[in-house]
């Protein structure tokens, strides 16, 4: 149940970026930070959530960052070629 | 090793692996978004080598983004804004020089203002705006990011303003074929001695692109002119391989929280469901990103 409330947050967070992605379209600048804070907040939801876990290691914290990282990357780079 | 084994090793959880599809090993994903600036390093390249293999085209044209302008001014209740030849030519400039000095800002980096290319041109105004696109496919297109945008959209909608100039340009910014419009509203001075200090209005300033200081020759798109088509657009060449890359990742970590599930595999890492929303998520902002900026 509580895995279910985390994810609701994660999924809440996320629709909020893509809300605020969709209104600031075409203003390049704001939608590349919205992409790197989507990422940074995904990376810090992550280690949240497996502290709140008690299974964190530091594993995982380098495998929520490499995914991040590739996932923002990509976005921002596509976003300073539009 | 044959293929098969090779493709199961790098999308399947297996012994081979270590029960997670190699793909989505941290050491596969740091190689893949290298592998991916690379690739955005040898488009930059060629773009700067070959800018007529690699470029952007498009299809506005001047009269018909005033038609446009104007069509949204008049749903609105507001008079139709005139073309003034000296506002166009004061928008030639503006583009010419942003492509000559390789900025896309407001004011130049040496300090230049949108303002002064109306002096240039002998153009006294009572009230001044400038609305800038790049990088769109047509007129509507253009309009239809403006009136997107609050502040763009408060200088299409101005009441005060009488005339309109337009400049549609190619040229080469940061190294890519781009098309600039340059759009100038004003109200021309009614008296010869005006006792009213001059209204300026931009949208709102952002930071300016480009380094580099490079001259390139500016070309005039005058409706109906054919340009010559670039084979491919960095844009969408950049946009199929991002969403080729995300898919994969997404499609390895969909068959994970299967295959993870269904054989009950117990192993320390990360939620392969919270990936796949995040994965996802960004997947669909890079499948709803649309060429053109504005400014």
């Amino acid at each position: 149940m509580s895995d279910l409330k985390h994810y609701l947050s994660l999924a809440a967070i996320l629709s909020v970026g893509l809300g605020l992605f969709l209104i600031f379209n075409f203003n390049r600048q704001i939608q590349i930070w919205i992409t790197i804070i989507l990422g940074m907040t995904y990376f810090f939801w992550g280690i949240l959530h497996h502290l709140i876990k008690k299974d964190f290691h530091w594993r995982i914290l380098w495998e929520y960052l490499i995914i991040a990282v590739v996932a923002s990357v990509i976005a921002v780079c596509l976003l300073m070629r539009a | 090793m044959s293929l098969l084994w090779w493709i199961r090793h790098s999308f399947v959880p297996h012994h081979s692996n270590n029960h997670r599809a190699r793909i989505l090993h941290p050491a596969a994903l740091s190689l893949l978004v290298v592998l991916f600036l690379i690739c955005q390093f040898v488009l930059n390249f060629y773009l700067l080598a070959s800018p007529s293999v690699l470029g952007f085209a498009s299809n506005i044209s001047p009269e018909r983004v005033v038609e446009v302008t104007n069509q949204k001014r008049a749903e609105q209740g507001l008079s139709p804004l005139k073309i003034n030849n000296k506002l166009s030519e004061a928008a030639q400039r503006k583009a010419g020089d942003m492509f000559a000095f390789n900025y896309w800002a407001h004011s130049s980096p040496s300090g230049r203002t949108p303002w002064q290319f109306f002096q240039e041109v002998g153009y006294k105004y009572l009230y001044a705006g400038e609305n800038l696109a790049r990088d769109f496919m047509d007129s509507e297109s253009v309009v239809d990011a403006w009136m997107n945008s609050p502040t763009h959209r408060d200088n299409v909608l101005n009441p005060n303003y009488k005339e309109i100039g337009l400049a549609v340009v190619n040229g080469t910014l940061n190294g890519a074929e781009t098309t600039l419009v340059v759009q100038l509203f004003g109200t021309p001075t009614p008296a010869p001695v005006a006792s009213r200090k001059p209204e300026m209005t931009l949208a709102q300033p952002v930071p300016r692109l480009g380094e580099a200081s490079k001259q390139e020759e500016v070309l005039t798109a005058a409706a109906g002119e054919s340009t010559a088509l670039p084979l491919f657009s960095p844009f969408w060449l950049t946009k199929i391989l991002a969403v080729f890359l995300l898919g994969i990742i997404l499609g390895a970590l969909a068959l994970d929280v299967i295959l993870v599930y269904q054989k009950r595999i117990v192993r320390l890492s990360g939620r392969n469901l919270a990936h796949l929303i995040f994965v996802g998520a960004l997947l669909l902002s890079i499948i709803l990103t649309t060429q053109g900026a504005v400014l």
